[in-house]
C-alpha cells in the first residue's frame, strides 16, 4: 500500500519556475509530506516562503543534480553555501561514471560526505550499475552512513530508464534494511505501479508529481492517508 | 572509423566547425576513452571534444595537442548555486582548458531578470580575463523571441560575445532560433547551436546564418553526408 507517509515531494524540473516550485511547497505542506526536494537554485525562494508562512516542511537542494560528475571540491562549495539555507537532510548526486570506474574522486565523495553532520542522502543512476555491483554500492554506502538512497534522478533527457521493481527488489536485499531506499518515479505513474514498487523494497518514493499520486491516494477507499 | 574522404581538405574543413564528446551521468572513463581514440584515429579536425570535468585527464591524454577540450559550467541545466558554477570555473582556469560554455541560471530567464543575467555573464567573464573562450547558454527552447533577444544583450552588457543557444540533453536549437539571433546581433555575437542537430541540411541552415561553431552528435553521419555531397564517398568509399 503506498501512503503519503512513503511520498517525499520534488520540483526538480530543468526548467525552473519559481511559481510552480512554490504551488508544489504549499501542495506538500498541506498534504503532511515531511521532505522537499529542489534544485539548488530554488533553494533560497522556497526557504523564504516556508518562514514567512511557518510551514512544517523539510527543503533540501540536491546538488549537483543531474549529473554529478565533478569533483568533492565543486559540491562541497555548493553544500557549504546552501547548508545555512536548508532545513532539510544533505543530498547529493553521486559521482556515477567515476563510481563504475573505481576511481579515487568516487571515494572521496563517500569519505567527504560521511563528515558532514546531520542525515545525509545521495542520488544515484541504480540502471547505469550491473547488478553484480550492487552490494559493492550498498556496502560503501552504508559505510558512509548514508540515510536514504534515491535510485535515479528521474531525468528522461539521460536516456536512462528507472530501476524497474527487479532491480529494486535486488538492490533492497544488498542493501538489507542498513539505509532507506527511495524510489523516483516517472510522470504519470499510477499508485498501482508505486505500490509494486514499493512490495519490491523501495521504503519510500519521491516524484515531481506527488500531487496526482495524493489525489490517486485519496481517490481510492481505505487507502486514504 | 576512418574514411579515406576524411583526409580531404574540404571535409577537414567542414569538421573544424563541430563539437562532439561523451557528456552524462553515467559515463565511464572507457566510454571516453573509446570516443576519444576513435575521433583521434580519424583523423578528424574537429574543433573541440567535450566531456565531464571527471573524464578531462583521460581526454587529454588521447586528444591533447589535437583538437581542443571543452568542460561545460552547470551542465545541463544550469540550476546549480552560483559559488558551485565559480568553483567549476576556478578548476577549469587552473586545468588551462581550452575551451567551455556556462549555463546560466534559467531561473533568472525566465523570470526576465536581465539584471541578474548580465550579472552573472559579468562575475564569469572578469574571472576569465580572456584567458578561458567561454559561451554563455540561454536554453533558447525555453524562452519566447522577445526574451531570446533581451537575454542575448544581456550577455553583449556583461562582458560575452558567445551565446550557446542550448545544452542539448533534450533541447534541441530550432533555425529560426538562430535566425533570430543572427537578425538582432549581426557580428556582435558568436552563436553556437547545440542539440538535435542530426542531419547536413540543418547544418547548411545554421551555416546560412553565420554559425562557426555546432554542437552535434552526429558529426559523423553529418560528415559522410556532406562527403557524399562532394561525390566523395561514392568513388573513394572505403575505410582505412
Amino acid at each position: 500500500m503506498v501512503d503519503t507517509s512513503k511520498i517525499i515531494a520534488s520540483h526538480l524540473n530543468l526548467e525552473p519556475n519559481r511559481a510552480a516550485v512554490l504551488r508544489d511547497l504549499y501542495r506538500a505542506a498541506a498534504s503532511g509530506i515531511n521532505n522537499f526536494l529542489v534544485n539548488e537554485n530554488m533553494l533560497q525562494c522556497v526557504m523564504d516562503e516556508v518562514q514567512a508562512s511557518n510551514l512544517n516542511i523539510k527543503v533540501s537542494p540536491i546538488i549537483a543534480f543531474p549529473i554529478g560528475q565533478w569533483y568533492w571540491g565543486a559540491k562541497k562549495a555548493a553544500i557549504d553555501a546552501l547548508g545555512p539555507i536548508q532545513n532539510g537532510p544533505t543530498v547529493l548526486m553521486h559521482s556515477v561514471g567515476p563510481w563504475l570506474d573505481g576511481h579515487d574522486i568516487a571515494k572521496e565523495e563517500w569519505q567527504e560526505l560521511s563528515k558532514i553532520e546531520g542525515e545525509n542522502w545521495v542520488m544515484t543512476s541504480l540502471s547505469a550499475i550491473p547488478n553484480e555491483r550492487y552490494d559493492e554500492l550498498a556496502d560503501e554506502l552504508a559505510d558512509a552512513k548514508i540515510h536514504s538512497v534515491i535510485l535515479s534522478n528521474g531525468v528522461k533527457a539521460s536516456g536512462l530508464q528507472p530501476p524497474d521493481s527487479n532491480q529494486i527488489e535486488a538492490f533492497a536485499k544488498s542493501v538489507n534494511g542498513r539505509l532507506r531506499i527511495v524510489a523516483r518515479i516517472p510522470d504519470k505513474l499510477t499508485t498501482t505501479q508505486c505500490e509494486k514498487y514499493i512490495e519490491a523494497g523501495a521504503d519510500a518514493i519521491t516524484s515531481d508529481h506527488f500531487w496526482n499520486l495524493i489525489n490517486q491516494i485519496n481517490d481510492r477507499e481505505g487507502v486514504i492517508k | 572509423m576512418k574514411h579515406s574522404y576524411y583526409a580531404d581538405p574540404r571535409i577537414q574543413a567542414f569538421a573544424s566547425m563541430f563539437h562532439f564528446g561523451v557528456l552524462g551521468e553515467e559515463k565511464t572513463q572507457e566510454d571516453v576513452i573509446l570516443e576519444a581514440t576513435g575521433l583521434r584515429n580519424s583523423g578528424l579536425n574537429i574543433e573541440a571534444f567535450d566531456c565531464e570535468a571527471t573524464m578531462l585527464p583521460a581526454a587529454r591524454d588521447i586528444l591533447g595537442g589535437f583538437c581542443k577540450l571543452h568542460v561545460p559550467i552547470g551542465y545541463p541545466g544550469g540550476n546549480i548555486c552560483l559559488a558551485q558554477k565559480l568553483y567549476q570555473l576556478e578548476y577549469l582556469l587552473g586545468q588551462n582548458i581550452d575551451d567551455s560554455c556556462f549555463c546560466l541560471d534559467y531561473s533568472n530567464l525566465l523570470d526576465n531578470n536581465w539584471a541578474a543575467v548580465e550579472a552573472e555573464t559579468r562575475t564569469v567573464m572578469d574571472m576569465c580575463e580572456d584567458r578561458l573562450p567561454m559561451a554563455m547558454v540561454i536554453q533558447s527552447t525555453m524562452l519566447d523571441d522577445r526574451q531570446i533577444v533581451d537575454a542575448c544583450k544581456a550577455i553583449i552588457q556583461g562582458g560575452a560575445n558567445r551565446v550557446k543557444m542550448n545544452t542539448g540533453y533534450g533541447w534541441g536549437t530550432s533555425k529560426e532560433e538562430v535566425d533570430l539571433v543572427y537578425r538582432h546581433f549581426r557580428g556582435k555575437i558568436d552563436i553556437h547551436p547545440s542539440g538535435n542537430i542530426r542531419n547536413l541540411a540543418q547544418v547548411g541552415q545554421f551555416l546560412d546564418a553565420g554559425v562557426s561553431i555546432i554542437h552535434s552528435a552526429a558529426v559523423y553521419d553529418i560528415i559522410d553526408e556532406f562527403a557524399a555531397e562532394l561525390g566523395l564517398n561514392n568513388s573513394n568509399k572505403g575505410n582505412v
